[in-house]
């Protein structure tokens, strides 16, 4: 549980560091949304540290929410990838590798820590 | 949690599989030529009210989504008239109503338009939905390929791509604009004249069934020589984004090619000897835009070429105007410690409104305009002025003063307060190098003179080809170096072995990085793009950068003969010979004119792309310089 606490903390700090000083966007709703979610990793990150009932709920909750974004995002890469390679045929093959390469890393960015620390936490309700 | 990942991957493939199908352009067969020399004929009888006995095949009872013809004459296609599957369905009855309705329309049209027009033919083959208002809809036309129509209750019109390319919103949005990269249409545009040609109110649109699709065609146009062979036409030509096919680049097309550029130059150069810089031929306007000071010196630089070579007085005379344009322009460029030199001015880029002229001077006006003295075969003659020899002799001092301890050049020049470290561009270090190693092997540079040059072309060259790709990503990819590469040709005479292998090796790996970008006809259902450059067909290749990199694969080529790198030569050739064939297939004849309102002026040139209709004179500086070596070498 400490480890899951201690990456939620990595990945918060990371998404604030990624989206604020690398990329910053100059969109009021995506700075909102990121700060609201990496918000919400700290929180749960220090509450499992913690090992506290309200740190469980608020990091189950924080993984739902990122891996629902990442299952959003990937519908439309998806829809984007098969709409291309249907455009442009075998030329836009090389589309279609590149949407996949994005999907493939936006799950790796964003879906493994949420994946396995909600899996975890069903477990430990469950028991 | 794991059946939850598992049902939400087979949905992702099941969405994937619907979208695909959905808007999949169906697979048809184009037509045979007899089919359209056939089609032509009867529409070209019917216009003519000629007698003729139409030959029956087996294309007539094929089902197609109807067809496009109109007679082209200066640019302008009219008439125009459309005929749809749900008018006729089968396509022998939509080319009967199809000339029909061109007759009609032609009753009050002047006869010479009949007998000059040519006539296009658009078979509509197969539609698939067009979508419209999300962010990737503007991606959703292959540019040049494909047609969009609307279809409003019983009324549907069709936009050729043709039409798409005429109106200019195949090209809408700019996603890098320093390489001048612009992808997707003008969706707003594209529902506006779908919609004003379907003649469509806004209470029509809520009130009828409607839909936009997009379609495949098979585009067949006559002959620009038909009206002189004065018989029914034997032969039409396949239309592929607004072009049709070109010669095979053999040494005699290779230099009629260049030639054709020279003449075209030689037509567009004014009294001051500049360019009309961009020429639009689908309106016979001309922009200078911000006329480049490097693309007026290169392109300068291949009209001495080309009269060195053909020694026609005409490109003789164009290219001492354009050397004068550039003498005019030139300015005293020194620090202390420093000889004076002389540099080029650029007059379009102020830095400061409390500066006389010259604002700013960049290297590459300079570098160039050394590469187009250094080819002015007048230049070591007693009867060419001195002055000439002195701009030369003051450009290479000026190039020299730019040059850095590690080889590189610093690229920007204030007057008055000398070389600015902070600004640098793209190009301008491989033009120094080339106009240095270009200045160095000339005859009239003396031995002493031409081995100091040789060892600052050598240190340059060692930056360019080493320092500067001295990190981790300069492993992987290369930047802009086919200035590099034809440097290195140039200053071969003067290098050792080791030097030699070095930079062949370099300009080998180079031309292989570039063969990896170049489109082959086995990519996919674009043969019109094969030889060509470029990383996806959502862009639709530009020509100027496939004259660019023929010449340095030229060089490579050279270089590689030199040595005996067989293998290495073989695999340039053939880059080099789709490229060329490509150029020359892009490169404006009478054939290929029939969208330009003046053919006679756009002829010679080529199109900056097939969906930019205009022609920049770095395009042909490129391409034609490329064809005119290519024509010795190959």
């Amino acid at each position: 549980m400490i480890a899951f606490g201690l990456a939620d903390l990595f990945c918060s700090a990371l998404c604030l560091w990624l989206g604020f000083v690398v990329a910053p966007s100059r969109s009021l709703a995506f700075n909102l949304g990121l700060g609201g979610i990496s918000g919400l990793f700290a929180l749960g990150g220090i509450g499992l540290i913690m090992r506290s009932r309200w740190g469980k709920v608020v990091a189950g909750l924080s993984s739902a929410l990122m891996l629902l974004f990442t299952a959003v995002i990937l519908v439309l890469l998806v829809s984007s990838a098969a709409y291309l390679k249907a455009t442009y045929s075998s030329m836009g093959q090389g589309m279609t590798v590149i949407s996949w390469l994005l999907a493939a890393l936006v799950i790796e960015l964003f879906a493994l820590l949420p994946w396995f620390q909600l899996r975890f936490l069903i477990r430990t309700w469950r028991d | 949690m794991a059946r939850l990942t598992i049902s939400f991957a087979l949905g992702l493939t099941a969405l994937f599989a619907a979208i695909f199908i959905a808007f999949k352009m169906p697979n048809v067969d184009r037509l045979d030529d007899a089919a359209r020399v056939e089609i032509v004929a009867r529409i070209r009888s019917a216009i003519e009210k000629s007698a003729r006995t139409p030959q029956p095949g087996a294309w007539e009872s094929r089902a197609t989504p109807g067809l496009v013809v109109a007679l082209y004459y200066k640019g302008v296609p009219s008439p125009r008239v459309e005929v749809h599957a749900k008018d006729v369905a089968t396509l022998g009855a939509q080319v009967k109503m199809a000339g029909e309705k061109m007759a009609a329309e032609l009753v009050a049209a002047a006869l010479d338009r009949v007998a000059q027009g040519r006539l296009k033919v658009d078979v509509v083959l197969a539609e698939a939905p067009l979508l419209l208002g999300t962010p990737l809809s503007v991606l959703g036309l292959p540019a040049g390929l494909e047609g969009a129509g609307i279809e409003v209750g019983t009324r549907s019109v069709f936009a050729t791509p043709d039409d798409l390319m005429r109106s200019d919103l195949l090209s809408a949005h700019s996603i890098l604009p320093e390489l001048e990269f612009h992808i997707g249409f003008d969706e707003r545009a594209l529902i506006s004249n779908l919609s004003s040609a379907a003649s469509v109110t806004a209470e029509e649109w809520r009130a009828l069934p409607h839909r936009f699709f997009r379609f495949r065609e098979d585009a067949f146009i006559e002959p620009a020589d038909r009206a002189s062979q004065n018989a029914a036409p034997k032969k039409v030509l396949t239309v592929v984004r607004g072009a049709t096919e070109g010669p095979e680049p053999t040494a005699a097309a290779l230099r009629e090619g260049a030639l054709a550029g020279g003449r075209y130059l030689v037509h567009h150069e004014r009294s001051d000897g500049s360019f009309d810089y961009e020429y639009y031929t689908l309106n016979d306007t001309s922009v200078d835009g911000d006329y480049s000071m490097p693309r007026h010196a290169g392109t300068t630089a291949f009209l001495a070429q080309l009269f060195a070579d053909s020694h026609d007085p005409a490109f003789g005379d164009a290219a001492r105007a354009a050397l004068t344009y550039l003498e005019q322009r030139g300015a005293a460029c020194g620090k202390a410690g420093f000889p004076m030199g002389r540099c080029v001015a650029s007059s379009v880029r102020p830095i400061s409104a409390r500066l006389p002229p010259p604002y700013a001077v960049d290297l590459g006006s300079s570098a160039l305009a050394l590469v187009a003295v250094s080819a002015w075969p007048a230049l070591d003659r007693s009867d060419e002025p001195n002055s000439l020899r002195l701009f030369a002799d003051g450009l290479a001092r000026f190039i020299e003063l730019m040059q850095q301890p590690n080889g590189d050049f610093l690229h920007i020049y204030r007057p008055g307060r000398g070389p600015d470290p902070h600004d640098h561009r793209l190009y301008y270090s491989g033009e120094a190098t080339l106009a240095l190693a270009r200045f160095a092997t000339l005859p009239s540079t003396d031995s002493k003179r031409a081995a100091e040059l040789t060892a600052k072309v050598v240190r340059a060259l060692d930056f360019l080809t080493v320092t500067q790709y001295a990190h981790l990503a300069g492993q992987f990819a290369f930047g802009e170096d086919h200035w590099t590469c034809q440097a290195a040709d140039a200053i071969w005479p003067r290098l050792g072995a080791g030097e030699r292998d070095r930079y062949a090796h370099f300009c080998d790996q180079f031309s292989a990085f570039l063969r990896r970008t170049q489109f082959r006809t086995s990519d996919g259902d674009a043969p019109d793009m094969d030889g060509a450059y470029g990383l996806s067909p959502i862009l639709p290749p530009h020509s100027t950068p496939v004259g660019s990199r023929t010449e340095a694969t030229l060089s490579s080529y050279n270089m590689d003969l030199a040595l005996g790198n067989k293998a290495e030569a073989d695999l340039a050739r053939g880059q080099i010979i789709s490229g060329l064939r490509y150029l020359l297939g892009h490169q404006l004849r009478p054939d290929n004119t029939y969208l330009a309102v003046d053919p006679d002026r756009a002829i010679g040139g080529i199109l900056f792309s097939d969906v930019n209709r205009y022609i920049r004179i770095d395009t042909l500086q490129h391409s034609c310089a490329a064809m005119l070596r290519a024509s010795h070498v190959l």
